[in-house]
């Protein structure tokens, strides 16, 4: 048997490779399971040492229970409906600004993307309060309207798709415009299509951006039946921290379609990612 | 074509290009750009949303910078970002390295290791909060490998930043690895390739050609982190507070409660423009240093 | 452009954009449309309270006036007061809320308080209403001629003890409980239990941490034992003085000195503070009468004791309510009928007794069986008659959160209380 220096040193590394990464993974997804694990126990086993992973037996009932409490279900289609509305609204507005900034020539083109570059540097909790001030006086608190445009837009959006319309080749617009198209229909029938990928992708982060949000709610939001999802966990939370389990069974239920959907979805979830990242 | 014909049909088309814009800049105009003078307005008077308003120039801006409270939630913020993001950078290379090698169950790892960056942030800190309990689940398995002690995470004035930051080193070291990766999967092959050839052992490989290549990603990284790292809200939130005392109160933290807690608008305006300056100076910095490395 | 310009510039634009915030002059507050009379009515969400007005009187209320439909919310603790204010000041607020006795001064000066409307309420004058009330008990709701809410619980806080635990140590706790805080740290001492791995398996006494105002609903009464207070007479903030500092440090010693609890143990919320002592896991807690009907698994076997005392201070308690409100902000006609809504809500005293555990001091009920089988109906009476409101401010707010995160500090973390109250000083007055 060869047992050279050399080869023992690659197998040790290995293994050290493999205990470091598999170890990671189970820090990695440990909370989630440990969720999922308390959301079946009843509230006095949570802390129980030595801690019990699958809980016998497991206690469906939190779920029906900790959900008939309030409203979980409204805040779900709340959160799905704003979400939703957001993402349509920022595809929409994003790429025709992107299509705008990039196949067309006009003047003040190269300020006006220069402006929208440096929204970037203006975050949301720095206008909080002139945006409630500013949302009160157009009348849209504790509104739709008011929850979901004023985050509708981002310039991310704008420039990512910029970036992705420039490599759709300039032939095919002009041969449709010979062909007689408006350039709406250009807009929607050719570059749409071709931009399918980053558009799942800019909406899908867009998505968890807007389902995640907790700071503008939590400002615009007066009355119970226009809460959203984050705003009814944490005001859950808040009222049932007695009960550890309950508050997991509610957790748990927020998270598992997310969960799902990136399961089914990776790719687009990862590209999402990373899109945002190239200069 | 005629010459005249060309460019007023290039401007004729060009109005659409403009129009297709507006509803962006629009807007970008009604909701970053206006508020943002506005609240520059605003935190140059003294509000509290029932009073009448009251010019006062930069008085606020003097009284903010004279006041300890202020400064405590500077430093809370700059404790915070320090340590996550240079934990993260380090962190988030070494998984990205690791993630880019062909090992068996490479896939399954990556979508494994992504799952704490979709997990929602609301959903994320209650869970910690729980795990940080002296009974939780941090202190079970510090005890099972020998740290007995029931750390109290949450309440302890030294422990609880670190509590946080913890968390979110957790939370968001894969989406920078997944960054790096990407930059790392964009670096030609040819160069390891030559680099086998010439005999060149895993770590020089690593500070030779890697690192050198990685550089603008690096520096992206850096800049995002950072950035997102200044506006963190949610945990600090949700799960302390601000406490205890105010070791965690955070400056987004700080501008939340002035506004709508103690309802002094214009105060809160006055921190939000502050911030505003520094992350805007930071960014130019960045941008500043980017363009020299190339 | 010149540097100089262009900042002259950005300034004058801010100063016209900021423009908007003299538009609208005093906010008028837009009453959700209404086709039928709709009564905006919010409150902080605590389960008893909010199912028994929920479930019954709204109902009764809505049968016996018919065109009228009240809009309830019950918002959690934490966020209510943010939420009021937004909602309030938004013109989108409640017609009728409740607020705490410590906030009366600040909202009415801010014009969010309604002086009650006495023939809403059946009454031809405001003295004739007065006297249908408790002596007194309107006293913390007077204000600049008028008065400005109506308690729907009247309170002060005792001391709640685990009958069991008590005889566990050989001790009985209708006789035996602890007379002053050293008596307190000492049998709490003894009745403290952990496991093998140093955890409490229960508590024997344990502050609340449930924000500003249980904070100094308890410390209070330990400052007013000193012969302290926490302002001045002239509302001058006195937060390091030597009173405070030993009211802090008495307070504080219980945890770390006598080791009777753990700040970071133990499942209480804003929205069920009683929820350790419930559970039988705390021997001791201070609390108020609101709580009898919540500690439900604690019944027979409980006694409520007299507030521990400071030896050789004055002997002094604390004293509380809660009290419904009218916007000052809304329309005529929804004032009116928003206090006769408060009026029916105030006249079910036996009600909010046996649901919720309130004691409304409007007089009409003292002969009831209820009321004379409340338990421990006595203690709490004596604890009241040496009863004193928290401390008077129209920064009440802030003065109190700053309070608070010092004594987070102190007792939490273990920190100094003299050097904690110190820097609260500091900051106290810097925000006069």
């Amino acid at each position: 048997m060869n047992t050279s220096p050399v080869v023992f040193r690659k197998y040790f590394l290995k293994t050290i490779f493999y205990i470091v990464i598999i170890g990671g993974a189970l820090l990695a997804i440990l909370p989630f399971v440990w969720m999922l694990s308390s959301s079946l126990k009843s509230a006095n086993e949570v802390f129980k040492i030595p801690i019990q992973w699958i809980p016998f037996p497991p206690r469906w009932a939190n779920y029906s229970e900790a959900l008939s409490k309030g409203d979980m279900v409204l805040y779900y289609l709340n959160s799905i409906f704003v979400s939703g509305a957001t993402v349509a609204i920022r595809i929409l507005v994003c790429s025709l600004a992107g299509y705008g900034l990039i196949k067309f020539q006009f003047p003040g083109r190269g300020l006006i993307f220069v402006f929208i570059l440096s929204t970037l540097m203006i975050p949301a909790e720095v206008i909080l309060v002139p945006l409630f001030l500013t949302v009160k006086g157009l009348g849209w608190l504790d509104t739709y309207q008011g929850l979901i445009l004023p985050l509708s837009v981002s310039a991310f959006g704008v420039f990512i798709m910029r970036q992705h319309i420039q490599a759709i080749p300039d032939d095919l617009i002009s041969s449709a415009r010979i062909d007689g198209s408006s350039e709406l229909n250009i807009f929607f029938r050719i570059i749409i299509p071709l931009s399918a990928a980053s558009l799942v992708a800019l909406g899908i982060f867009t998505f968890i951006e807007s389902w995640d949000n907790l700071i503008w709610p939590l400002v615009i939001v007066a009355s119970d039946r226009m809460k959203t999802l984050t705003l009814g966990i944490a005001a859950f939370e808040n009222t049932y921290k007695t009960n550890y389990a309950y508050v997991m069974a509610v957790a748990s239920v927020a998270t598992i379609p997310i969960i799902i959907t990136y399961a089914i979805f990776q790719r687009y979830f990862i590209e999402g990612i990373t899109l945002s990242g190239f200069k | 074509m005629r010459r005249g014909h060309k460019t007023s049909y290039i401007r004729k088309i060009g109005r659409y290009g403009f129009y297709f814009v507006l509803p962006a800049l629009l807007f970008f105009l009604a909701f970053n750009f206006f508020p943002m003078f506005y609240a520059l307005g605003v935190s140059l008077f003294k509000y509290d949303l029932l009073t009448e308003p009251e010019f006062v120039g930069l008085a606020n801006y003097k009284d903010v910078l004279t006041d300890p409270v202020f400064w405590r939630s500077a430093l809370a913020t700059v404790i915070y970002v320090f340590g996550t993001c240079v934990s993260i950078w380090f962190i988030s290379f070494v998984l990205a390295t690791m993630l880019s090698k062909k090992c068996w169950g490479r896939g399954v790892f990556r979508t494994i290791y992504f799952v704490p960056v979709i997990m929602s942030l609301v959903v994320t800190s209650i869970i910690w909060k729980f795990m940080y309990h002296p009974y939780g689940l941090v202190n079970s398995m510090l005890a099972w490998i020998g740290l007995k002690e029931s750390y109290h995470w949450l309440t302890d004035t030294t422990l609880a930043p670190i509590a946080l930051i913890i968390l979110s080193i957790w939370k968001g070291t894969p989406y920078y690895a997944v960054l790096f990766l990407a930059g790392i999967e964009n670096i030609p092959v040819q160069y390891y390739e030559a680099a086998m050839i010439d005999g060149v052992g895993p770590f020089k490989k690593l500070i030779h050609i890697t690192w050198p290549l990685l550089k603008p990603t690096t520096l992206f990284i850096i800049v995002i982190s950072v950035i997102i790292g200044l506006r963190v809200f949610i945990p600090q939130e949700i799960i302390t507070d601000g406490g205890p005392g105010d070791v965690t109160r955070v400056i987004t933290l700080l501008i939340y409660q002035t506004a709508f807690n103690f309802y002094k608008m214009s105060r809160a305006a006055t921190i939000s423009i502050i911030m505003f300056f520094f992350i805007a100076g930071f960014s130019i910095f960045q941008f500043r240093l980017f363009r020299e490395k190339r | 452009m010149k540097t100089r310009t262009m900042i002259v510039v950005v300034v004058l634009f801010s100063l016209v954009a900021a423009a908007p915030l003299f538009a609208g002059g005093k906010q008028e507050a837009a009453a959700p449309a209404e086709e039928k009379h709709t009564i905006v009515f919010w409150m902080h969400d605590s389960p008893q309270t909010t199912a028994f007005i929920k479930d019954q009187m709204i109902p009764e209320y809505e049968s016996k006036n018919p065109g009228i439909q009240i809009e309830n919310q019950f918002v959690p603790h934490k966020d209510y007061e943010v939420k009021l204010i937004t909602a309030l000041t938004g013109g989108i607020g409640p017609h009728a809320y409740d607020i705490g006795d410590w906030l009366i001064q600040a909202y009415q000066e801010k014009g969010l308080l309604d002086s009650i409307n006495y023939k809403a309420f059946g009454f031809s004058s405001l003295q004739s209403l007065e006297k249908a009330w408790w002596p007194s008990s309107l006293g913390g709701f007077k204000m600049k001629g008028g008065i400005y809410g109506i308690p729907m619980e009247y309170n002060t806080f005792s001391l709640f003890v685990n009958r069991e635990h008590f005889s566990e140590i050989g001790l009985d706790a209708a006789a035996d409980y602890p007379k002053t805080w050293r008596e307190l740290g000492e049998i709490g001492s003894k009745l403290v239990k952990k496991d093998s791995n140093g955890r409490f398996t229960r508590e024997a006494f344990d502050w609340p941490y449930l924000g500003s105002v249980w904070t100094l609903l308890t410390l209070e009464p330990l400052i007013n034992q000193n012969r302290g207070n926490v302002v001045n007479s002239d509302g001058s903030p006195n937060i390091d003085s030597k009173e405070v500092i030993d009211a802090l440090a008495t307070y504080k010693g219980l945890i770390w000195e006598y080791g009777t609890g753990d700040p970071a143990v133990g499942i209480s919320s804003g929205t069920n503070p009683n929820a350790d002592f419930n559970a039988g896991d705390l021997s001791m807690w201070i609390t108020g009468p609101w709580a009898q009907p919540l500690i439900t698994d604690m019944h027979g076997k409980y006694d409520v004791v007299p507030l521990p005392q400071t030896e050789g201070g004055k002997e002094s308690t604390i004293l509380y309510a809660w009290a419904w409100v009218v916007n000052g902000m809304a329309e005529d006609k929804n004032k009116e009928k928003a206090w006769h809504w408060l009026n029916f809500l105030s006249s079910n005293q036996v009600g909010f007794l046996t649901e919720c555990g309130y004691l409304q001091p409007r007089i009409g009920w003292e002969d009831t069986k209820e009321f004379k089988e409340f338990p421990f109906m006595q203690v709490f009476y004596d604890d009241m008659a040496n009863g004193k409101f928290m401390f008077r401010s129209n920064k009440w707010a802030e003065l109190g959160e700053i309070m608070d995160r010092a004594v987070q500090k102190a007792v939490k973390s273990n920190e100094d209380p003299e050097k904690v109250l110190k820097a609260a000083q500091a900051e106290a007055e810097k925000i006069m």
